[in-house]
C-alpha cells in the first residue's frame, strides 16, 4: 500500500510532541481490581483523536463499558508495539488500496500469516475461498468468491470496519476538466487550462529517490504516475485499459502473457522493449537491493526475500513479448500492473542508479523539465513529453508539483488561485469549503478502508465470545453521526471491508447488518457474551 | 580580548559532543522503530527490514551509532537522510532560507521596537505611550499561528497583496509576509524592553546634567539615552536570533517556508537521527557564536563591562 506522506496536521502542536518521547502508559490491560477497559490505540500525530474519542463513547454508552481513545506519539511507536505484538489494546488500522482489485483488500490482511494481518486473523474457510477466488480467471467469478470470503468477515470481524475515506479536493477557476481518479489523485493529462500555463497541483517531499520499485508514499508516487506508463492504466472507475501494453493474455492462473506496442520510447529515445520491464523487475526484487516495494514481485517465480535470486519466472519471448510464470495462482496479477512498481525502467538508469532516482527518465505523458527540476522540498517542474504516445497524452503545457508541509497552506493557495489542484482538503476546511469552492470542490469515496483491529490474543476477544463481542462493539457504534459531525461528511460509513471505488464492491453482502447502528442488539449480543465470561 | 575570544570558541568542543551525543541519544531512546514505519500500515518482510536496519547501523547499539556518526561528522560526512540525501545537502539548502527569514524579521522588529520604544518612553503617559501599549498587549497575547492564518488569509487569499505561501520563490522579496508576522511576534517584549530601559536612563543623573550643560535634545537622546538604553535590547535580540535561527517551525509552516523548522519537524516525525542530530549541532555552535558576539557587542556598547583579564 501508499502511505500517506507525513503531512503535520499538527501545526499547533509541533515541535511540542516531537522529542518527549513518552510512551502512552500501560494500555487497557487488567490493572488489578479495576474494571477492564476497551482501549482504541491510534497515533497523535494523525489527526486521529477526535472520530477514536467519539468511537469510544459510542461503544461506552451503548454497551456501559469503559472505552477510551489511547493516544501514542507518533506512528513509529504505534507500529512497533503492533508489529512486535505487544500491543494489548485494539488498534486503529487503515489501507489504502495498491490497485483496484477486491484481493487486494483481502488476501495481505486476513489470510493466515499475511504480511499485514496485524490482528493474527484465521479462518480456513476463509482462507480457501481467497485461494479458490485468486485460482479463478474469469474476473466476476473470481469477485463472487471474493465476495463469499468477505460474508465470513463480516460474520467473524477481525478488524471493525469503520468508514472509507473520501477524496475531498477542489480546483481553482483557471482550470478545467479536472476529475479525481479511483486512488484519490487527479487525472493530470485531461486538465486543461485556458491560459496555457502550467497546471499546478499540490505533493509532498519524495521520501524516497524516484525509483518506481523504492517509492511506496504518495509524495513520490504521485511524480512517478505522471512520468511513467506501465503496462496498464487505471480508467477513474478502476478498471485497467491498455497503455504500452498491447495485449495482456492470461494463459492460466499462473501464466500470464504480455504482448508491447512496437515504437514506444522513453523520453530519451531510448525503445521500450520487453528488456526494459524485465530488468526493472529483476532490479526491484533483488534482495539486496532493498527496495521497499519488492513485495510487488513476491509472486513471480524465482523471487526471494533471503537471497539475491534471479526471477526466472520473466522470460523474454521477443522484444516486444514476454511471459510471466507466477510461484502460486494470482488471477488478478494483471490487474496489478498499473501500480508503480512495475513500470519499465530504460537502461541507462543501471549505470548509476542514485543519479537516475534524481533526474528519472521516463515514458509517461511527462517528463522532468530539465537536468534537477526536482528542487527538494519545494517542488518539481514536469514538462510534457512528446515521445509519448498512449490513452494519457497531455491536454496542457506542464505539470508543477509544489511539494506543502501543511495542507492548510496548499487550501489557502488554493483559495488564491495559486494552486491549480488540491487533492486533499485540510480538516479545518471541511466547514467552509463547499461554500468557498462551489461546485469546484470535490468529494467522492477513495480506495481508503478505514478500521480498527481487535488482535486475537486480546482477553475476551477469543472464540464464540470474542465473536459476540466485536459483533456487539461494531454494533455500537454510530458511524454515520460520527462521519457527518466529526468529518462533515468527508468520510462514507463503511458497509464492507473493501472499498466504493473497487470493481466487484457491494454494499449487501450478508452480515452488512453488523456495520449498522443497533443499540438494542449490541447491548443483547454483549449480555450473551458476558453469560460466556464475565466482562469484569 | 584575544585570548578571551579563543577560549570562548574552544567552549565550542564540548558543547558539541555535548549535545550531539545528548541529541542522538533522545532520537536513539525515541519509542518506534523508524524502518518499520517507513512502510507504512502494510507489515514489511523481516529479511528486508533487517538489511535495511543494518544499512542505517540501526541494528546497533547507541554508542556504535554514536561513533559512526562522530567519524563521518569529521570527514564532512553529516549522514544521509532515509531518501537518501546527503544530510549536509540538506542543511546548505535550509539554513540560507531560514538565515533569510529571521534577519529579516528581527531587523524590522529591532527597528520598530527602538523607535516606538523612545517615543513611548519621552512621552510617557501621554496619548502615543498609551496606544503603544496596547497594541503591543495585543501583539504579544495573540498566538502567533493567529497572526499568521489571519496576515495569510488577509493579505494573501482575499487582497491578493503577497502570495500565500512562500514554496520557490524563497529570496528576500517572497519571505516578506512571513517576516512582517515573525517580527509582529517579537516586536511587542522588545518594544517594552526599549521604553522601560529607557525611562530609567532619562532619570540618570547624568542626563540632567547634560541637558543643564545646554546639550540641545537632538543629541542628548540618540547620543547619550539610546546607547545606553541599547544593553538590554542588544542581549534580547540576540537571544531571539538564536531562536528563530532554529527555525520558525509554526509560521513555515503556515506559510510553506522550505526553512530548517519544517525539515527538522518531518526528521523528527521520522526518526531520522543524522538529520535531526546535525541540525541541533549546528543550531547549538550558531547559538554559542551569538552569545559570543554579543558579549562583544557589550564591551562596544558599555566599556565599564567590557572583559578584562
Amino acid at each position: 500500500m501508499k502511505k500517506k506522506a507525513g503531512i503535520a496536521l499538527g501545526v499547533l502542536t509541533a515541535g511540542a510532541l516531537a522529542l518527549t518521547g513518552c510512551a502512552p502508559d500501560g494500555g487497557s490491560g487488567n490493572s488489578g481490581g479495576t474494571e477492564t477497559e476497551f482501549g482504541i490505540a491510534y497515533n497523535a500525530d494523525g489527526g486521529h483523536a477526535a472520530w477514536a474519542d467519539a468511537v469510544a463513547n459510542s461503544i461506552s454508552s451503548t454497551l456501559g463499558i469503559t472505552a477510551i481513545g489511547e493516544p501514542y506519539p507518533d506512528f513509529a511507536g504505534l507500529r512497533e508495539e503492533v508489529t512486535n505484538r505487544t500491543i494489548d489494546t485494539a488498534f486503529r488500522t487503515g489501507w489504502q488500496a495498491d490497485y483496484p482489485g477486491l484481493y487486494n483488500f483481502l488476501g495481505p490482511l486476513y489470510a493466515t500469516n499475511a504480511g499485514s494481518n496485524d490482528g493474527d486473523y484465521s479462518n480456513e474457510e476463509f482462507d480457501a475461498l481467497l485461494a479458490e477466488g485468486a485460482a479463478e480467471t474469469d474476473l466476476d467469478a473470481a469477485n463472487a468468491l471474493f465476495q463469499q470470503a468477505q460474508e465470513i468477515l463480516l460474520e467473524d470481524l477481525p478488524v471493525i470496519p469503520l468508514w472509507y475515506s473520501n477524496v475531498v479536493g477542489g480546483y481553482s477557476e483557471n482550470v478545467e476538466n479536472v476529475e479525481f481518479d479511483w486512488h484519490s489523485v487527479a487525472v493530470f493529462d485531461q486538465i486543461t487550462k485556458a491560459d496555457g500555463s502550467v497546471v499546478t497541483a499540490n505533493g509532498s517531499e519524495p521520501q524516497n529517490p524516484l525509483i518506481p520499485t523504492n517509492t511506496n508514499e504518495t509524495g513520490g508516487g504521485k511524480i512517478l504516475d505522471a512520468i511513467f506508463a506501465g503496462l496498464v492504466k487505471y480508467d477513474t472507475d478502476g478498471s485497467a485499459v491498455n497503455d504500452v501494453a498491447e495485449s495482456i493474455t492470461v494463459d492460466s492462473p499462473t501464466q500470464l502473457t504480455v504482448k508491447i506496442r512496437p515504437g514506444l520510447t522513453f523520453s530519451n529515445g531510448e525503445e521500450v522493449t520487453s528488456d526494459n520491464f524485465i530488468k526493472a523487475w529483476n532490479y526491484g526484487a533483488l534482495a539486496s537491493n532493498e527496495q521497499l516495494s519488492s513485495y510487488f514481485f513476491e509472486d513471480i517465480e524465482g523471487f526471494s526475500y533471503d537471497e539475491d535470486s534471479e526471477l526466472t519466472g520473466l522470460v523474454e519471448v521477443d522484444p516486444h513479448t514476454f511471459t510471466i510464470t507466477l510461484n502460486k495462482p494470482a488471477a488478478d496479477f494483471a490487474q496489478r500492473l498499473g501500480y508503480s512498481a512495475y513500470f519499465p525502467l530504460p537502461d541507462v538508469a543501471f549505470d548509476d542508479i542514485a543519479a537516475f532516482g534524481e533526474n528519472p527518465i521516463g515514458n509517461g505523458p511527462y517528463k522532468l523539465a530539465a537536468e534537477g527540476a526536482w528542487q527538494h522540498d519545494v517542488q518539481i517542474d514536469l514538462a510534457v513529453n512528446e515521445t509519448y504516445d498512449g490513452p494519457r497524452t497531455a491536454q496542457n503545457s506542464g505539470l508543477q508539483i509544489v511539494f506543502y508541509a501543511t495542507q492548510d497552506a496548499a487550501y489557502a493557495d488554493l483559495l488564491a488561485n495559486q494552486l491549480d489542484v488540491l487533492d486533499a482538503i485540510p480538516d479545518s476546511a471541511f466547514e467552509t469549503y463547499e461554500d468557498e469552492l462551489g461546485d469546484r470542490s470535490v468529494n467522492q469515496p477513495a480506495a481508503i478502508f478505514q478500521s480498527f483491529t481487535i488482535p486475537e490474543s486480546l482477553e475476551h476477544f477469543e472464540g464464540e465470545e470474542g465473536i459476540l463481542r466485536r459483533q456487539a462493539i461494531s454494533m455500537s457504534i454510530d458511524r454515520q453521526q460520527i462521519t457527518d459531525v466529526i468529518f462533515q461528511g468527508t468520510r462514507t460509513p463503511a458497509s464492507d471491508f473493501t472499498s466504493p471505488v473497487i470493481d466487484g464492491w457491494s454494499d449487501s453482502l450478508a452480515g452488512a447488518e453488523y456495520l449498522e447502528y443497533n443499540p438494542e442488539r449490541a447491548a443483547e449480543l454483549w449480555a450473551e457474551a458476558n453469560e460466556i465470561s464475565a466482562w469484569e | 580580548m584575544g585570548s578571551y575570544i579563543l577560549r570562548r570558541v574552544l567552549q565550542v568542543i564540548p558543547v558539541f559532543f555535548g549535545a550531539t551525543l545528548l541529541i542522538y541519544y533522545m532520537v536513539f531512546a525515541m519509542p518506534g522503530d523508524p524502518i518499520a514505519a517507513l512502510f507504512g500500515d502494510r507489515a514489511p518482510n523481516p529479511a528486508l527490514l533487517e538489511a535495511l536496519r543494518a544499512q542505517y547501523h540501526l541494528d546497533e547499539p547507541f554508542v556504535v551509532q554514536y561513533f559512526y556518526y562522530i567519524v563521518g561528522v569529521f570527514q564532512l560526512d553529516f549522514g544521509t537522510s532515509f531518501s537518501g540525501q546527503p544530510v549536509i545537502d540538506v542543511l546548505q539548502r535550509t539554513f540560507p532560507v531560514t538565515l533569510r527569514l529571521a534577519v529579516m524579521a528581527i531587523v524590522l522588529s529591532f527597528l520598530l521596537a527602538i523607535l516606538i520604544g523612545l517615543f513611548s518612553a519621552i512621552f510617557k503617559g501621554k496619548l502615543f505611550d498609551q496606544l503603544s501599549l496596547i497594541v503591543s498587549l495585543v501583539f504579544v497575547s495573540v498566538p502567533v499561528f493567529v497572526i499568521c492564518f489571519l496576515a495569510q488569509y488577509f493579505f494573501g487569499v482575499q487582497l491578493g497583496w503577497f502570495s500565500p505561501t512562500v514554496g520557490s520563490d524563497n529570496g528576500w522579496l517572497g519571505l516578506t509576509l512571513p517576516a512582517i508576522t515573525l517580527a509582529v511576534g517579537i516586536y511587542a517584549t522588545s518594544m517594552r524592553l526599549t521604553r522601560s530601559s529607557t525611562i530609567e536612563t532619562l532619570g540618570q543623573d547624568w542626563v540632567r546634567t547634560a541637558y543643564s550643560k545646554g546639550l540641545s535634545r537632538r543629541r542628548v537622546i540618540p547620543v547619550h539615552v539610546l546607547r545606553n538604553s541599547l544593553i538590554p535590547m542588544v542581549t534580547d535580540t540576540a537571544t531571539t536570533f538564536g531562536i528563530l535561527m532554529v527555525g520558525a517551525t509554526v509560521t513555515e509552516g503556515i506559510f510553506n517556508v522550505p526553512g530548517v523548522g519544517n525539515t527538522l519537524y518531518q526528521a523528527i516525525l521520522r526518526h531520522e537521527a543524522p538529520t535531526v542530530v546535525s541540525f541541533v549541532t549546528v543550531f547549538v555552535i550558531a547559538y554559542v557564536f551569538v552569545n559570543l558576539l554579543v558579549d562583544l557587542l557589550y564591551g562596544l556598547l558599555d566599556p565599564r563591562i567590557r572583559y578584562v583579564k
